[in-house]
């Protein structure tokens, strides 16, 4: 066999080989469109090198041509095949020269079956011997065609394509890819694109050798996708090792998880599937088979918690990114449990939630606990404010009997005036309206202590600070006078009303003014002072202080003096600081005790300006 | 000394019951002023006019026991009657020692209080004759 068939149908096998390999690649993994286009590229280099093989053969100048022709089926599906794949592998290279290149080559293969005989030749004249390697091979003599330029030019635009693709790839940093796929295709189809137009032209003697090219390229290329095969191998080994330890993290994990109680879940919302751990579905009542969905999860919901806990991860997943929430859940006996949660949302670079991992634990127990204390609380409160009513009932007989003392003297006074003979009618009208004023007033003492007595939850609303001081001034003023107690008042100027239930807020301002009145029983009568002022405490809270001029407080008592049955003095029950320290809490406001440096002792509370949402 | 009519004083922070009290007393027939504090009868006494004062007990800066005292320390000290909305031993005891005219609750029967008035006013006229005599 002479050496340019074994040259030519070895690079022709060769080309093949690597054909059949990445069409295997792009059967397993249908993304692969590169190595397709790859495929088709080497197996059209292939063809042509044979077809190339087939012409230095020939036996007629008419087989030379239909041979020629078919060649340019070849080239054309290279070239096409070529410019895919460097767009595709490199993402680079500009799409209008792309469809430029395609658009000039299949003009170029129109023309090659319908002008002259084919694109290269209007006319084979005759086939002349020439020695090539050694070897007496067929050329081709004839009248070259014009419009072989439109395939030349196809080749020229080609060659533009492949150099701003790999400028482009090249700038982005991918040197390696750059280099051995733009650069390569640049520099072989420049080599072959000249041999064709030498030869073609007549200007250089000698048998088409093209394809010698195209066959160096498809090696170095071929090379470069096996050696990307080669690290997607290794790192796909690497990852099952990695997994592996993963696996082993997770389930240590679960084991931690479980030990303490919690229950995981995972919901993920493109594939819209949730997962969960084997103690949450029993948490949350389903077998371990049970198919879970959002939505018969949402089912277990108490009705009353329902909407609120779909809120809390809306809000999640539109942004807040985490959520906390308590709610209870009815099992399908029937039992109810109290369940707290918390997760946080995944979210896609576009900003949408794509998971959300959360865990759950039953905290029933805590609940039942806290309710009770509450329970507990409201009965001290009650307790406390009935045995303050004894306190109370002195400081509000003044109180009443003011507007009835105004009353009996109006009414008096009218029945003198009646007496005489010309009774003046409109001060009589003036009395009268005088007394409706005044029975005003009693019915609103009355009122207030009904207030007082009852035992109620939080009514809370906007309360101004200087009226409720004012109030519960007024309620104890008798009583501090008759105790040569000074009472002072200063409430900041401008003042926003707090947000709370005046009738607790008056009962706490009013324990801590008798405890301060107590406070001073063994004082001087000169100095006997308690102040009571409001002033705003940063932007959301305003801060109420009642100060005396005792002796203050010992020091290690400062904390101690809000503890329940707590009491320094004879007839207390030591519940006053505690029950209204219970009270400022459920305002979401402070309660403490300081001795200041001027003497005596100061309570000082805060009170939020804004309501804030009691947790569920 | 000089004829003019004796006038009664009423001193009381609660502007409700000072006005129906003066109101009684006026139609009573007696010349009635009155005050919303110890301190404005003070700055606006006539010094050394015949009358009396009645005041309540507790008021807010000044309480009545206050102005007795007060009022005791000036040439011409007038008669004091107190008015209380409820009973307070320890207190009336004081201010009946310290020479107070008589002490009412504000609920009393009217004619208590005429009576008290008018013992207070006669009470006034025979200290100012005394204090003529003395000089």
């Amino acid at each position: 066999m002479s050496l340019i068939t074994i040259i030519w149908s070895m690079s022709a096998s060769a080309c093949l080989t690597v054909a059949g390999i990445n069409l295997l690649v792009w059967c397993r993994d249908r993304r692969a469109w590169a190595n397709l286009l790859f495929s088709l590229t080497a197996t059209s280099t292939a063809a042509f090198a044979l077809c190339e093989l087939w012409m230095m053969h020939a036996g007629t100048p008419a087989e030379f041509t239909t041979v020629l022709k078919l060649g340019h089926v070849a080239v054309w599906l290279l070239v096409v095949s070529l410019v895919g794949f460097v767009r595709l592998y490199l993402k680079a290279g500009r799409p209008w020269l792309a469809w430029m290149v395609c658009g000039l080559r299949t003009l170029a293969l129109i023309l090659n079956f319908l002008v002259g005989q084919n694109l290269n030749y209007l006319e084979i004249t005759r086939l002349r011997h020439i020695k090539f390697l050694g070897e007496s091979v067929q050329i081709a003599e004839g009248v070259p065609n014009p419009w072989m330029l439109v395939g030349q030019l196809s080749l020229l635009a080609l060659l533009i394509f492949a150099t701003d693709a790999t400028v482009t790839a090249w700038r982005r940093g991918d040197l390696h890819r750059a280099l051995t796929v733009g650069g390569i295709a640049v520099f072989f189809s420049l080599v072959s694109a000249c041999q064709a137009v030498l030869v073609f032209w007549g200007i250089v003697r000698m048998p088409i050798v093209a394809s010698l090219s195209f066959v160096g390229m498809v090696a170095v290329m071929g090379y470069e996708l096996g050696s990307e095969m080669l690290r997607a191998a290794q790192l796909d080994r690497k990852l099952q090792v990695s997994e592996a330890g993963l696996h082993e993290i997770e389930e240590r994990m679960r084991l931690a998880v479980e030990a303490v109680g919690f229950g995981i879940w995972i919901r993920d919302f493109v594939h819209d599937e949730v997962w969960a751990t084997d103690n949450w579905r029993a948490l949350f009542g389903f077998s371990k088979t049970d198919r879970l969905e959002f939505g018969n999860i949402l089912q277990r919901l108490h009705p009353e918690d329902r909407d609120a806990f779909r809120l809390v991860l809306e809000k999640a997943t539109e942004g807040a990114g985490s959520y906390e929430a308590e709610y209870r859940i009815v099992l399908p006996s029937g039992e109810v449990r109290w369940v707290g949660s918390r997760g946080r949302v995944v979210f896609d670079a576009s900003g949408r939630a794509i998971l959300i991992r959360g865990i759950s634990q039953d905290i029933t127990e805590r609940k039942r606990a806290e309710e009770e204390t509450q329970n507990l609380r409201r009965e001290i409160a009650h307790v406390g404010r009935v045995t303050m009513m004894g306190q109370l009932a002195s400081a509000l007989a003044h109180e009443i009997n003011q507007p009835l003392g105004a009353i009996l003297r109006n009414a008096e006074a009218a029945e003198l005036f009646l007496h005489n003979a010309s009774p003046d009618l409109d001060e009589i009208g003036a009395i009268l309206a005088d007394i409706r004023k005044d029975d005003q007033r009693a019915g609103d003492v009355i009122d207030r202590m009904r207030g007082l007595l009852k035992r109620q939850n939080l009514d809370k609303r906007p309360v101004q600070v200087g009226e409720l001081i004012g109030e519960v001034v007024a309620l104890v003023r008798s009583d501090a006078a008759a105790r040569h107690v000074k009472l002072e008042v200063a409430v900041a100027d401008p003042m926003p009303p707090v947000f709370g239930d005046p009738v607790h807020l008056q009962q706490v301002l009013l324990n801590l003014i008798v405890n301060g009145m107590d406070a001073l029983d063994d004082a001087q009568r000169e100095g006997r002072r308690i102040s009571v002022t409001a002033a705003l405490e940063g932007p959301q809270a305003v801060e109420i202080a009642v100060s005396d001029s005792g002796r203050g407080i010992p020091a290690d008592k400062l904390t101690d003096i809000f503890d329940p049955f707590f009491t320094t003095k004879p007839k207390g029950l030591g519940m006053g600081l505690c029950i209204s320290r219970t009270i400022i809490e459920a305002h979401h406001g402070r309660l403490w005790a300081e001795n200041p440096k001027e003497g005596g002792a100061a309570f000082r509370f805060t009170l939020p300006i804004e309501e804030k949402d009691a947790s569920p | 000394m000089s004829e003019t009519v004796p006038i009664v004083h009423v001193v009381d922070d609660d502007m409700s019951f000072l006005t129906a009290v003066s109101r009684l007393l006026k139609a009573k027939g007696f010349s009635v002023k009155t005050y919303s504090s110890a301190h404005d009868f003070l700055a606006q006494r006539e010094a050394d006019a015949p009358g009396c004062v009645l005041t309540d007990l507790w008021m807010p800066q000044m309480n009545g026991l206050d102005l007795q005292s007060a009022l005791a320390q000036t040439p011409h000290p007038l008669p004091i009657l107190f008015l209380t909305g409820h009973g307070d031993i320890p207190s009336r005891d004081r201010a009946m020692r310290d020479g107070a005219e008589d002490f009412l609750e504000k609920r009393d029967p009217k004619e208590k209080l005429f009576d008290a008035v008018t013992r207070a006013l006669a009470r006034d006229s025979r200290d100012r004759a005394a204090r003529a005599g003395r000089q």
